[in-house]
């Protein structure tokens, strides 16, 4: 899944331009866009381990939380900038959106799908949905913010937010054209490049 | 300082004069009068403003002005209990390492020294910076 999600956020991302990633991880995702687009990126992550990871790696990183402070980085001119399953994590999700399409012109969010009818049928039999995108359990996971792949177009359309382009994902990480037709139901994972209408 | 010193009062048989009260009273004390057998009260009173003083944008009208033409990659390091140059002075200069498109990257760590932990050893520290050496 994430050498999909890789390849589907690098067509995204033009050539020489200048990258933020909330939540970057291990850098791995810059590292591949510094490689194969020769961009100008920044990580931005909390976890100390997958910090030194960035830095071994000679990806540059900011500690950081991010669900504080976004606002700081307007300045610095961003072409895009990057949550890649990160967002449902966040405190205030909405607020983070209008803030990446302030500190840059394009914005790619990647989320996994609540609607997938795996979870539905979790939710159906009255439990919490354990599936390979969604893998902790209630009391475990950091995701306080789960959502379909309708509702976030709804916020999207709330906060109008333009859905430039959209790519959603089968279980096997793969685009199908069943999975176009029904994304809300078949779909495990959305990936949306978004501007500010 | 709260977790190292707290309001806790110095024992009887280890205070360094009969004067004090608290541990960290006793700290201060003792840590002056060693300074004052190795250094000039004066020069260090000079040495306190300067750092005091010390504006790492100068006069040259803003931290981004004065980063303008650095082609080096950064690591810029700060420390929670850090309160002469606290971490969000470390997070300016990361910013404006980022508004002149230089590499550089900004870590904040736990240090229980306040602004001397970046003399004491740390893996984490040492980590990060060889790491950064290496990379």
């Amino acid at each position: 899944m994430a050498k999909k999600l890789t390849k589907i956020i690098t067509a995204w991302v033009p050539k020489d331009s200048k990258v933020i990633d909330f939540g970057c991880g291990d850098g791995s995702l810059l590292k591949e866009l510094m490689k194969t687009k020769k961009i100008l990126g920044y990580g931005v992550e909390i976890n100390n381990k997958k910090i030194e990871e960035c830095i071994a790696k000679g990806v540059p990183v900011i500690k950081q939380d991010i669900d504080k402070g976004l606002h700081e980085f307007e300045s610095s001119n961003f072409d895009v900038s990057i949550m890649a399953r990160s967002i449902q994590c966040l405190k205030d999700p909405s607020l983070a959106l209008n803030r990446m399409l302030k500190l840059s012109k394009r914005c790619v969010v990647t989320l996994p799908n609540l609607g997938y009818w795996k979870c539905r049928i979790n939710l159906a039999s009255g439990k919490m949905p354990v599936t390979p995108e969604l893998p902790s359990s209630w009391y475990e996971t950091e995701n306080i913010h789960l959502c379909t792949i309708e509702d976030f177009e709804s916020l999207c359309k709330k906060e109008r937010i333009k859905i430039k382009d959209k790519v959603f994902l089968n279980s096997r990480g793969k685009q199908s054209t069943l999975v176009s037709m029904s994304p809300n139901l078949l779909a495990t994972e959305g990936v949306y490049l978004l501007e500010k209408e | 300082m709260d977790s190292r010193f707290g309001r806790k009062f110095q024992d009887d048989d280890s205070k360094v004069d009969q004067d004090v009260d608290f541990e960290v009273e006793n700290y201060l004390q003792y840590k002056g009068e060693k300074f004052s057998e190795v250094f000039d009260a004066n020069t260090y009173i000079l040495m306190t403003k300067a750092m005091d003083g010390y504006d790492a944008a100068g006069k040259l009208n803003g931290l981004e002005n004065a980063l303008e033409g650095v082609t080096a990659e950064l690591l810029i390091i700060g420390f929670y209990s850090d309160w002469l140059y606290p971490p969000q002075r470390g997070k300016e200069i990361q910013i404006a390492a980022m508004n002149n498109n230089i590499k550089s990257s900004y870590v904040v760590l736990e240090g229980e020294h306040g602004h001397d932990s970046f003399l004491f050893h740390n893996d984490q520290y040492s980590e990060i910076i060889s790491k950064f050496i290496q990379s």
